[in-house]
């Protein structure tokens, strides 16, 4: 999480959202476009089509919304989505907004499956596949130390990732109890500023 | 067992990662793989990970590697019933944040919070990428993934080409 902002101790408050609202179809458009266009994360294109292209939101809102993104359950751009629709239209906005994002791409993502299901016998479809998953898994240890951020600095920080990992690899404990244990202590280390 | 039930059971597994999915989805890497490889045998090491893989190469949000497990498991259904499952929580928690935006943007907590969970997101995460691994045909595998591993840490080149890059190698070397 190391493009978290820098929490400003008295933040300016953002500007009001101007008063226009994009319409239904312009917001299954926008998302659509994030979505298809997405290739290796959808949070660049997210901020390139709603700040830069559309300026729906701000820069600084952007980042807002993204930070709230990044606390609740779910992928960052699909929880964009369902503020942003919710914002303009409600619920039915947030749907709107929803299927605008996974829609084709999950589409788009069977047909490849299917493709790739029908060649899958082939030695050298295999081992292709077993080359991209070793590279996929490299990206994943990658973006995993990149999240990182400020803890990286701080020994807790390492001691208790290092604990969760062993707790959920060796002692083979459920998730939950995981982010329940491990998370209780991170939240007490941070209220206490070891983290 | 029955493909209804299957599609039960794949449910009642995505709503409650749904809640969990905090940091993303990739955190619940071993807790998919503990459900479709080691309690069900739904699926082998390899298949897992080249869903992954798969997803990686497709445009969209990664998130929708999980419909590919639910599609191996019961077709198109399977991946609707996982992928709407795994939605519920974020979907709520987003529509009750955009409404909540300015009450939330003053609370000190949401960043302690964040702070806190960070360590234990990151921890989740490497714990995922050691059960990947599992899948490693032999040594090249880690060979190439040690490779990818330092182009990425050292060049902006666009992950694509790193994947793309491995696949060839892939097929060259018949990994």
């Amino acid at each position: 999480m190391s493009d978290l902002p820098a929490l400003d101790p008295s933040p300016a408050p953002s500007p009001r959202p101007t008063p226009f609202v994009p319409s239904r179809l312009a917001l299954f458009l926008a998302f659509l476009q994030i979505g298809v266009s997405a290739f290796g994360g959808a949070l660049p294109w997210g901020r390139r089509v709603l700040v830069e292209e559309r300026g729906w939101i701000s820069e600084k809102e952007f980042t807002e919304i993204i930070t709230i993104c990044q606390a609740a359950p779910g992928p960052n751009m699909v929880n964009m989505a369902v503020f942003i629709g919710t914002r303009y239209h409600g619920v039915l906005g947030a749907l709107i907004a929803f299927v605008g994002i996974i829609g084709v791409p999950l589409a788009i993502l069977l047909v490849v499956n299917e493709v790739y299901h029908s060649y899958a016998h082939l030695p050298q479809v295999k081992s292709g596949m077993h080359g991209m998953a070793a590279a996929a898994t490299a990206y994943l240890l990658y973006i995993s130390l990149k999240m990182g951020g400020p803890f990286w600095k701080r020994p807790m920080g390492i001691v208790l990732c290092a604990a969760a990992t062993a707790l959920a690899m060796f002692a083979h404990w459920h998730m939950a109890l995981v982010l329940l244990v491990c998370g209780s202590v991170g939240v007490v280390l941070s209220k206490r500023g070891k983290l | 067992m029955k493909g209804s039930d299957q599609l039960v059971d794949m449910a009642l597994l995505y709503v409650s990662l749904g809640f969990l999915c905090i940091g993303g989805s990739l955190p619940l890497i071993p807790d998919m793989h503990r459900f479709f490889v080691e309690t069900r045998g739904l699926m082998t090491t390899a298949e897992f990970a080249g869903y992954i893989a798969l997803a990686q190469v497709a445009p969209g949000p990664n998130i929708l590697y999980v419909a590919l497990f639910g599609y191996h498991v019961a077709g198109i259904a399977g991946a609707l019933t996982v992928l709407v499952s795994v939605s519920v929580a974020p979907f709520v928690t987003m529509i009750f944040a955009s409404y909540m935006f300015e009450r939330l943007q003053t609370n000190p907590w949401r960043e302690i919070v964040l702070r806190g969970l960070a360590p234990v997101t990151v921890g989740l995460m490497f714990a995922g990428c050691m059960l990947l691994t599992r899948g490693f045909a032999d040594w090249r595998a880690w060979l190439l993934a040690g490779i990818a591993f330092t182009v990425f840490m050292t060049t902006k080149l666009h992950p694509l080409w790193m994947i793309g890059a491995g696949a060839l190698a892939g097929v060259v070397f018949g990994l």
